[in-house]
């Protein structure tokens, strides 16, 4: 695709829990961009195998610049038995009369082996937090190192989990480059002890030909179907969502609330839906594969992001570029996103009262449905796409190495 | 106080606190608690391994059989005339082997068991039913209890009513606290979806935007504490809110002496026992319409009452015992008095024994 620039191919190696997944599209899309544009992925997947259905689910297995390698140690005593014998030392070193503490050391010392196996001249973090698993280890990896600020691990685990702030600013410290999805956790990141220097922003996207209204179906006759789509972790504010419902009832009834998603939230959702009466305004579909999603998306008549946390959500993106009027709680970096009454509505977070006022007003009003979503479309086609998002990336690459 | 009435006590359970037993029970000879562990029963099927093979099924795995058939054997050697299962989880545990025990039995509905996994899963509700069935009769901590369980039982009759009961000897105030300008807020339970803490938040938000000068404190710890350190910090409340942890029975008391109001904001309860010790410790209590709550208190008279999620009203009750001290020295008063006549345990164990002594002379229950 875009062959014929004067660079060499660049080795770059992605470090995330798990791929690919369901819910975790923008590894898919940033691994596609950069094989498309003639570079070497190699992935280095935490988990057991990775399932091949998926792999093949997202096309990935057209790209011969694409490896996947999974870090799973559990069945191979002989790469054990190599690491102890190439670097002894190290066991002298972490010995511990502790087994557990004595099995991960081995661990992350032969993840860091395999990973130096790949000569990448770029190792870039999924996440801070599998970062900092490494944290001790960390000049041991050769190359130069990006880590990428979602969200969660920085907003909640910076606030809740002790000791956090300090490990994330000595991991600032070691790495080279700090990539933040949105301008609300850049300022946070720094506020951490980034330097401004090392910290980019790009924003995720979304694939706006796979995402259209093209197929869409929605009728605006029936019952209004209000779609959620995201785990039922309490960052996405189901709670506070449930009690706009409670209160969006009191002045309008045709409606039912569509939640995609699983997790471990669910009893007190349930709960909460039995108490409120809500049960035949509710519906919790469970999880949902792409298609699946994408279909849900075709007949919604309203999204609504009701999270207390947020990067930037990238069921969102999709939403609007589905031509959904958005209804969205003003966390994270959505307001970078969302234009109140422009191409969606934002209410402040937590705010449940509120969010039930915007979504009546939307219920009632089917010009401005149409029109938000509109404008949506147009927000996502000139700001969040996915060549915009491989360019930032492959330029900062690029500059990195450089130095 | 079974054993107090000459009734000897057999109490199973999987771990136990010799300490806090000695603490509890000094002197009691007639009580005698066994551990019901792999362990032990193990042990009792080593000594007559022919227990079980007639439970030989070709279908199921073997091992599960063996282990209830020891299991009920275990219990039987104690040759009980009434095994009280403590909550109806355990009951549904035991269900497979609940017929080779051989005593009248009783099974205690107090709370998550019957309110929320009844809710999630059906297979859960076939058990329930199946138990309500098989046992002799069921205890239920409240009224709206027995209204939960209601819809999985054929037969009514079956259920009673025996409200909890506290120590009010133990929970007494030995001295008064001064109030001054500043309001100590206490909440006592654990950091679970059902306490409903991190909703509480709004009220708390609420007492701040209304210039209140106040703490509120928070004993217990459980797997929403995450959730909820973030939201304290998301509505800029830090400063007014402090996790004190698991707290141990004398420092809950010393928590109640300190404070000046006793917050229970739940999404739901059987009857929550912290309520009735804050009340017997003459605390004025703000407490949603959770579960059998409105049975305990009446509204204005020995505690507050609000609807679950109605933020403004918990608030405005706070703010009505910050800014009334006679309505709050009023409200403590009449709380104490109603638990010493209404949750003692001198009540709770007649009904029980009543019940208890009933059983022994009629028929056993289906098998």
């Amino acid at each position: 695709m875009q062959k014929n620039r004067n660079h060499k191919p660049l080795r770059i190696g992605i470090i995330v829990p798990q791929f690919p997944t369901y819910t975790e599209t923008f590894f898919v899309n940033q691994v596609a961009g950069l094989c498309k544009a003639g570079h070497e992925v190699i992935v280095f997947s935490h988990t057991k195998q990775s399932e091949s259905s998926l792999v093949k689910g997202f096309g990935l297995d057209a790209y011969k610049n694409l490896t996947i390698v999974n870090f799973d140690f559990s069945t191979m005593p002989l790469e054990i038995l190599k690491t102890l014998a190439t670097s002894p030392l190290l066991f002298f070193k972490k010995f511990t009369f502790n087994f557990r503490n004595m099995r991960s050391a081995v661990y992350r010392r032969l993840c860091i082996l395999n990973l130096n196996k790949y000569a990448c001249d770029i190792y870039h973090f999924g996440y801070s937090g599998i970062a900092l698993t490494y944290l001790d280890l960390f000049e041991k990896i050769s190359g130069k190192k990006m880590v990428s600020c979602r969200g969660t691990a920085e907003n909640v685990l910076g606030i809740t989990e002790t000791g956090r702030p300090e490990k994330l600013r000595e991991l600032f410290k070691k790495t080279d480059s700090i990539h933040c999805v949105s301008n609300a956790l850049a300022k946070k990141i720094i506020n951490f002890g980034a330097l401004r220097e090392k910290v980019f922003i790009n924003q995720p996207a979304t694939d706006i030909q796979l995402f259209s209204a093209k197929e869409n179906t929605r009728d605006a006759n029936t019952t209004l179907k209000i779609l959620s789509v995201g785990r039922m972790v309490f960052q996405k504010g189901y709670m506070p969502g449930l009690l706009a419902m409670a209160e969006l009832r009191k002045s309008f009834d045709n409606f039912i609330w569509i939640l995609a998603g699983d997790g471990p939230g669910n009893e007190e959702l349930i709960f909460t839906i039995n108490l409120l009466q809500l049960n035949d305004h509710v519906s919790l579909v469970g999880r949902k594969n792409k298609n699946e999603i994408k279909a849900l998306y075709a007949e919604a008549n309203i999204f609504f992001l009701p999270s207390v946390s947020e990067g930037i959500a990238n069921v969102v993106l999709e939403a609007m570029a589905m031509e959904l009027p958005v209804v969205s709680s003003d966390c994270g970096g959505m307001r970078e996103v969302i234009t109140h009454n422009v191409d969606g509505m934002l209410c402040e977070n937590y705010d449940f009262n509120s969010y039930a006022a915007a979504l009546f007003e939307l219920c009632q009003d089917e010009q401005k449905r149409k029109q938000l979503g509109k404008m949506a479309r147009k927000r996502v086609e000139e700001a969040f796409t996915l060549a915009r998002f491989d360019q930032v990336y492959e330029k900062t690459y690029l500059s990195l190495i450089e130095e | 106080m079974l054993c107090n009435r000459g009734h000897s006590v057999t109490v199973f359970c999987s771990e136990k606190n010799q300490r806090l037993l000695d603490d509890l029970f000094p002197g009691v000879t007639n009580l005698d608690i066994k551990l019901l562990n792999k362990a032990t029963i193990f042990k009792n099927w080593m000594m007559f391994p022919f227990i079980g093979m007639n439970q030989l099924n070709i279908r199921g795995s073997l091992m599960p059989q063996v282990y209830y058939a020891a299991r009920a054997f275990t219990i039987n050697k104690v040759k009980a005339d009434i095994i009280h299962f403590e909550f109806s989880g355990i009951g549904i545990d035991f269900l497979e082997s609940i017929g080779n025990i051989r005593a009248k039995k009783v099974v205690s509905c107090r709370g998550s068991a019957e309110k929320v996994k009844l809710l999630m899963y059906d297979e859960r509700k076939n058990l329930f039913r199946k138990l309500l069935k098989k046992v002799d009769r069921v205890h239920c901590v409240s009224q709206d209890m027995v209204q939960t369980i209601l819809p999985y039982s054929d037969e009514p009759g079956k259920i009673f009513v025996n409200y909890p009961s506290i120590d009010t000897g133990y929970f007494m105030r030995n001295k008064r606290k001064e109030r001054d300008k500043h309001l100590n807020i206490l909440s006592v339970g654990r950091v679970t979806f059902q306490k409903g803490y991190p909703n509480a938040l709004f009220t708390m938000q609420y007492l701040k935007q209304q210039d209140l000068s106040f703490t509120w404190i928070i004993a217990g710890s459980g797997n929403a504490v995450e959730e909820f350190i973030f939201k304290i910090h998301e509505f800029g409340l830090t400063k007014h809110i402090i996790l004190a942890g698991t707290k141990s029975r004398e420092e809950v008391k010393e928590l109640m002496e300190n404070a000046d109001v006793f917050y229970l904001p739940s999404l739901y309860e059987g009857v929550a026992n912290v309520v009735l010790e804050a009340m017997s410790m003459e605390l004025p209590v703000v407490v949603t319409k959770s579960g059998g709550m409105a049975e305990v208190i009446e509204h204005g008279e020995d505690g507050l009452l609000a609807d679950v999620f109605d933020f403004r009203a918990q608030a405005g009750h706070i703010l009505n015992i910050a800014n009334d001290d006679d309505m709050a020295e009023n409200l403590g008063r009449n709380a104490r008095k109603k638990v010493m006549t209404k949750f003692n345990l001198e009540i709770q164990t007649t009904i029980f024994e009543a019940v208890y002594n009933e059983l022994l002379q009629t028929p056993h229950a289906e098998k």
